[in-house]
């Protein structure tokens, strides 16, 4: 018997409709309000557009998909209302982020544990535009989306969305999501190995098949070990964590050589203690759960384990995405482990996506959400959270015992909990923002300084100063660029130097042609903006005080001897207690 | 029964025992909260836990008395996403976004909106088949607690204005002095305690004999409020003002049992709707007369609809219907001309006797009498600071009234419609009333026609520095009433879901910025909006030439009233498959209104740019000014009256944009001359940098008329307007500048 399509055409219609109307309210308005810097404009109005069509076909069928109708006024409210920059584009992707969330939230509670195309596909495409936004970023070249753009925005996603429907055919849709969720962290998003990594466990998945005819083994055979031409590393790990779901004894018997191998090859003979100990971190970091898994699938985390610790990360982590999604797999599918490794995942997931999209283009978007609850990866902070994952599962199970029709909301709220209380936690102290926001004061030598006073005597711990140089791309690494001072009104004052490449960088740092011939290596840039063709960006840095105190006064200073047309512009500066 | 009792009182304790504990909770908030006092959203998250008290308890309760349960899952996912934004409250500074305020106001704001949107639902078992005589509390106490948690956000962020200082202060005087002389008051400036702008006695105000200073305002109100004021100041003033709107809100339910009993769905929707959505729910943190008189009003209508035939009146009678007929006057004496009518249907209902309304109509008289004398001796005035020419209704021509009368519904600034969207389904509403012969609709003339006889033709019929639909307020909750027949008779077809679900789409887009921004609900009264001038001040285009204003009389005045009442009732009526439409289908129709109002929000800045320009208004923010300033200036009192100018003095230019509707075009330019020097003035009219024309004026401090041309007018080219002449030491010669229209060829 046929399964009915999810969508009749004339509901596809109407759903491709909102996005496409909501798109152009937003275009035209980009072009009337902003003629000459429409170009963020027109960006968060394709992102709005891609990220809306994935949730009007990711809401329920059978019910109203108002995330959907509401969320593409709320888009165009955004848009409209707000002033162009990166406040704007926060706001929006955080608009994005939240209607993706609901509309697969119930879209999954409606068919899970079955977890058919037709919903991993929108769903792996809406987490694509999210973690990899930055690729709908065309206004050097309007209409050359190129071939590499569509693989990447579409090719990959509908890959990952059918390796993870065949993946739950037999582990369940939840397993299956947790899988593909721990793989998208890690580059993030779908890009190449982590897809290619999805799809050898699925061939391995497949090979276990007993029905499975002598093409049909063929082809999963080539596809287990295809990640092996992609990337040699890579690939043998993949193809390892995928033999581990046909044959796990043979593949735990293979996952030691093969580990040893690639550490041989990656670190020609020069281990590295803690780096090893940071990427076996990893796995207790991001799969908790995975520490106790379920008892038939204790051999996925045992050949997990060596691969993570010795895939060499190259070109980034997501060449440890197949052992992770192996460790993902054996999580157990119920109970409190189970509910608990889904929030926390999906909690990284929302984080990443968050600061991996514009205004935020983290390089390193899972470590910057990490970072939000004070945890960075290697032991300290995988014991924490192998920690407090096991705290969670025991209030967990007690709450299983007294309350048993709700006790998986009550692991969801306990973890859920644990993880705002570990991000209230890591707040830095309410500081004072001295410059409103995303203004900016010019520092050059027509304007060498800006100071504020304080009204009163405030007591200063340390300074965060958000900063960017222009025409700064020749200075050397480390040059002096700036002083910031605080005194009071005794006299006594405490220095500090902003350098180039360390506290501060060049603001167009990415523009291609300052990139190809600039000297200065910018750091992280701390936020972005759409500056016509390129992304701008400012850089922040953070003084903390040898010896704090009360000061009524802060200047910052262009350091003298810089040379001509390089400037500093002061986007704010925040006093800190 | 007696274990029943027993077991309401132990809820009641327990709800109690929460609110107590959230009060705590609050308290420890107030404490170790880690803002400034100065921060926006300090009271906000202080109040935050008996906000969220309150909403617990509503939702126990209601499921206590039948209501349907709340689902779990959406609960955790409120609470989750409360938590973030409590986390970005906290970690704004350390982002230093612009709007991020703003922002993560409307955040709450939709949280907020969606836990109403579940809880109003869940409230429908409570009204059974049949609307109960005594509505549950329930509905009473969600609007309270939604007032409430907007407050802190509304209040920190608008200071009181129109009406609201005076009122304010009269309260204060009362609360403290336990009189209504504001002389000490003014001197020692206690306006401090509620706002942070001065205020000075109003001109007009009254003057005692040993020069003590009055209000013109009545001290009704104040006194209503003044324990509230004195045990908590300003915040207990405006909660006041909130308890007053939520039983507004719950009357409403109460008189809805005389119109619709049988449609106990569709009053919950009008409920909802006249409650939780604009204008009542921007006027329920401020302190304006109309809501207590929308009060007072709905309640003598009530008890006098209770009445049937009832020739002998007891003590409820004359408490709810006599008491109320005489404080309306007392709270401001033109609701003496709902009084009126409220007398003559008392009369109706009660099958005509005399006794009652004989005792009302003489004790009416003397209240309004009395009201007249009291004024005559302390104002020299028996209408305070109007004249009997203004309530004269022979003074105005039918064009003052059509203005007033459309301008309460359709004007983009004072406007319900305006306000929000969703109300024009009053347009079909009003039409099957008529053919109905409702009842309701007789009701509505009776009451509401004496008084905007007096109110609509005047020229400040949209209040004056006050949200939209002031004046007309007072008839909210029958105008609220009277969606409810059109409601229980909607066919299931596409086009009323869709009307509905863009019409509430819009809606919500445009409560969100009214309650994130509450000074932009206080528009001017120049025939613009913060809004539009808002998109204008970005766009560079002319959006307000769309809307209609009844201040600035355009052509979109005259054509938005036919134009949505044919293009709504056509949608609401309009013939398709009245098969019954299931809830995907509904919703599938619901996303196509919401397409179409994206599309027409599309449209607009497209139109704008393409649409060719005939009149351009010199002081709007599209037009780009070198110098100069607004005339008059835009807090004039009846603002109305004047031509709104921009002043051009020598050396200064303004630049308008101007799209094409021909090669060839006649300037008609409406201009003053101002000579402060006797020298040359000449005003060139330039497209682009092409002199088109220099204007000489003569006369000066006249009104001109100027025609110029017609002229080729090159594409693309500004039309702009330089004021030319010698600039001796001193002040300078310049001109006053209406508005240009332009005649293309």
């Amino acid at each position: 018997m046929r399964t009915p399509p999810p969508f009749s055409l004339a509901d596809s219609l109407v759903r491709t409709s909102v996005p496409l109307a909501a798109m152009a309210a937003l275009v035209v308005f980009a072009r009337a309000a902003e003629p000459a810097g429409a170009a963020e404009g027109i960006y968060l109005a394709v992102l709005a557009g891609a990220a809306l069509l994935a949730v009007a076909f990711l809401a329920p069928a059978k019910t109203p998909a108002w995330e959907l109708g509401l969320g593409a006024v709320l888009a165009v409210t955004a848009g409209w209302a707000l002033p162009p920059g990166p406040g704007r584009g926060a706001a929006m992707l955080l608009l994005l982020t939240a209607l993706l969330a609901i509309a697969a939230a119930r879209r999954l509670a409606s068919c899970l544990p079955d977890l058919p195309l037709d919903v991993t596909l929108p769903l792996a495409l809406g987490v694509q535009v999210l973690l990899r936004g930055n690729l709908l970023f065309h206004p050097q070249a309007n209409h050359q989306v190129n071939a590499r753009t569509l693989v990447a925005l579409l090719a990959l996603p509908a890959a990952g969305a059918v390796a993870a429907s065949l993946l739950a055919r037999r582990h369940g849709g939840g397993p299956a999501l947790l899988a593909a969720g721990t793989a998208l962290l890690l580059a993030p998003g779908w890009n190449v190995l982590a897809t290619l990594g999805l799809l050898a466990l699925v061939a391995g998945d497949q090979l276990a098949r007993s029905d499975l005819g002598r093409s049909g083994k063929s082809a999963a055979l080539i596809v287990l070990l295809a990640p092996i031409a992609w990337a040699p590393g890579p690939g043998l790990a993949a193809a390892v964590a995928g033999l581990a779901l046909w044959r796990p004894r043979l593949a735990a018997c293979l996952s030691v050589p093969a580990a040893a191998g690639l550490l041989w090859f990656a670190t020609h003979g020069h281990l590295s203690g803690p780096s090893l100990l940071a990427a076996v971190c990893l796995l207790p970091l991001l799969l908790p759960g995975a520490l106790l898994p379920e008892s038939d699938r204790f051999w996925w985390v045992l050949v997990a384990l060596p691969l993570v610790a010795a895939t060499p990360q190259m070109p980034d982590a997501s060449a440890l995405a197949a052992p992770l999604a192996l460790a993902a797999l054996a999580v157990r599918k119920k109970g409190p482990a189970a509910v608990a490794q889904r929030v926390w995942t999906g909690a990284l997931l929302a984080g990443t996506a968050l600061l991996a999209a514009y205004p935020w283009l983290r390089d390193e978007p899972l470590q910057a959400a990490l970072g939000l609850a004070g945890l960075v990866i290697g032991l300290r902070a995988a014991v924490a959270v192998a920690l407090g994952f096991a705290a969670v599962m025991m209030l967990g199970t007690i709450l299983e015992k007294r309350l048993e029709k709700r006790f998986s909301a009550g692991s969801a709220v306990l973890a859920a909990a644990a993880i705002l209380l570990a991000l209230f936690l890591h707040l830095p102290p309410s500081g004072q923002p001295l410059l409103p926001p995303e203004s900016g004061v010019m520092l050059d030598p027509a304007r060498p300084a800006w100071t504020a006073d304080f009204p009163a005597p405030r007591q200063v711990e340390s300074v965060a100063v958000e900063t960017g140089l222009s025409g700064g791309a020749a200075l050397a690494q480390g040059t002096a660029v700036a002083t910031v001072r605080l005194s009071d009104d005794g006299g006594r004052s405490s220095l500090w130097v902003l350098r180039a490449g360390v506290g501060t960088g060049e603001w167009a740092a990415r523009r291609p042609d300052v990139a190809q011939t600039a000297i200065l290596r910018s750091p992280p840039a701390w936020i972005s903006w759409v500056a016509g063709d390129f992304f701008g960006q400012r850089y922040r840095a953070l003084w903390s005080l040898l010896e704090p105190g009360r000061f009524t006064h802060v200047r910052v200073e262009l350091a003298p001897g810089l040379p001509p047309g390089a400037g500093l512009t002061v986007h704010q500066v925040e006093v800190r207690p | 029964m007696k274990r029943e009792s027993v077991k309401r009182d132990t809820a009641a304790w327990e709800t109690m025992g929460v609110l107590g504990v959230a009060a705590v909770a609050a308290l420890v908030i107030r404490q170790a909260l880690p803002l400034p006092l100065d921060d926006p959203f300090r009271d906000t998250l202080i109040v935050l836990p008996l906000i969220l008290a309150g909403l617990r308890e509503i939702r126990r309760w209601c499921e206590r008395l039948g209501g349907a349960p709340l689902g779990d899952n959406s609960s955790l996912g409120e609470i989750a996403a409360l938590a973030v934004l409590i986390l970005l409250v906290l970690a704004r500074p350390h982002l230093a976004l612009a709007r991020a305020d703003e922002v993560l106001a409307a955040g709450f704001l939709l949280v907020l909106a969606h836990r109403l949107v579940r809880q109003v639902l869940a409230l429908r078992p409570l009204l059974g088949t049949r609307v109960p005589a005594r509505p549950s509390a329930l509905f009473f106490f969600l609007p309270l607690v939604t007032y409430l948690a907007l407050l802190p956000w509304s209040a920190g962020h608008r200071q009181p204005d129109g009406d609201e200082p005076f009122n304010l202060l009269i309260t204060h005087s009362l609360a403290y002095d336990f009189d209504a002389d504001l002389t000490n008051n003014y001197k020692a400036g206690d306006w401090k305690y509620f706002m942070d702008r001065p205020i000075e006695p109003q001109a007009g105000d009254p003057h005692g004999p040993h020069g003590e200073i009055y209000s013109r305002h009545n001290e009704a109100l104040p006194l209503l409020l003044a324990p509230a004021y004195r045990l908590a100041g300003k915040n207990g003033a405006l909660a006041m003002m909130a308890l007053l709107t939520a039983a507004l809100a719950w009357m409403t339910v109460r008189l809805a049992r005389h119109y619709a009993p049988e449609q106990p769905g569709e009053v919950l929707a009008v409920w909802a709707l006249t409650a939780l959505a604009p204008p009542l729910l921007l006027y329920s943190y401020q302190v304006w007369v109309e809501v207590p008189a929308a009060l007072l009003l709905a309640a003598a209508l009530d008890r006098i609809l209770d009445l049937d035939g009832q020739r002998v009146w007891r003590w409820k009678e004359w408490l709810g219907i006599g008491l109320s007929l005489l404080l309306l006057p007392l709270l401001k004496i033109r609701f003496i001309l709902v009084s009126g009518p409220l007398l003559v249907l008392g009369w109706w209902y009660a099958g005509r006797p005399r006794r009652p309304v004989l005792i009302l109509a003489a004790l009416l008289a003397l209240v309004a009498g009395g009201m007249l004398l009291h004024n005559q001796l302390l104002y020299s005035n028996p209408l305070k600071i109007h004249t009997w020419q203004e309530v004269d209704p022979h003074s105005y021509g039918p064009v003052s009234y059509l203005a007033g009368v459309l301008g309460l519904f359709w004007d983009v600034a004072f406007g319900l419609f305006g306000a929000a969207p969703v109300w024009l389904l009053l347009l079909p509403a009003v039409l099957l009333l008529v053919a109905l012969r409702h009842r309701l609709l007789v009701h509505l003339a009776v009451l509401t026609f004496p008084y905007l006889i007096i109110v609509a033709p005047r020229t400040e019929w949209y209040g004056g520095w006050s949200p939209p639909f002031r004046y007309a307020l007072i008839g909210l909750p029958l105008l609220g009433l009277a969606l409810v027949p059109l409601l229980a008779r909607r066919e299931e077809r596409p086009g009323v879901r869709a009307l509905v679900a863009g019409l509430a789409a819009l809606t919500l887009a445009l409560t969100l910025v009214w309650v994130v921004v509450p000074g932009w609900t206080y528009n001017f009264a120049d025939g613009r909006t913060y809004l539009l001038d808002a998109l204008a001040a970005r766009t560079g285009l002319d959006f307000a030439r769309f809307f209609p204003s009844s201040i600035r009389l355009r052509t979109a005045t005259w054509l938005w009233p036919p134009l949505s009442l044919v293009a709504i009732s056509l949608l609401w009526w309009l013939p398709g498959k009245r098969r019954a439409l299931g809830s995907a289908t509904a919703g599938l129709a619901g996303l196509a209104g919401i397409t179409a109002i994206l599309l027409l929000a599309a449209a607009l800045p497209w139109a704008a740019a393409h649409a060719p320009t005939r009149v351009v208004e010199l002081e709007d923010p599209q037009v780009w000014k070198s110098g100069g300033h607004l005339f008059p200036d835009r807090w004039v009192i009846e603002r109305a009256r004047y031509r709104g100018s921009w002043v051009l003095r020598v050396n200064e230019r303004v630049r308008a944009p101007v799209v094409p509707g021909g090669r060839r075009v006649r300037l008609t330019l409406s201009a003053e001359l101002i000579r402060n020097q006797p020298v040359p003035f000449s005003l060139d009219v330039l497209a682009g940098d092409r002199l088109l024309a220099s204007w000489l004026p003569g006369r000066e401090r006249v009104w001109r008329t100027i025609v110029l041309g017609p002229f080729d007018w090159p594409p693309g080219a500004p039309l702009v307007l330089a004021a030319q002449g010698p600039h001796p030491p001193g002040a300078l010669n310049g001109v006053l500048l209406d508005r240009v229209d332009l005649d293309w060829q």
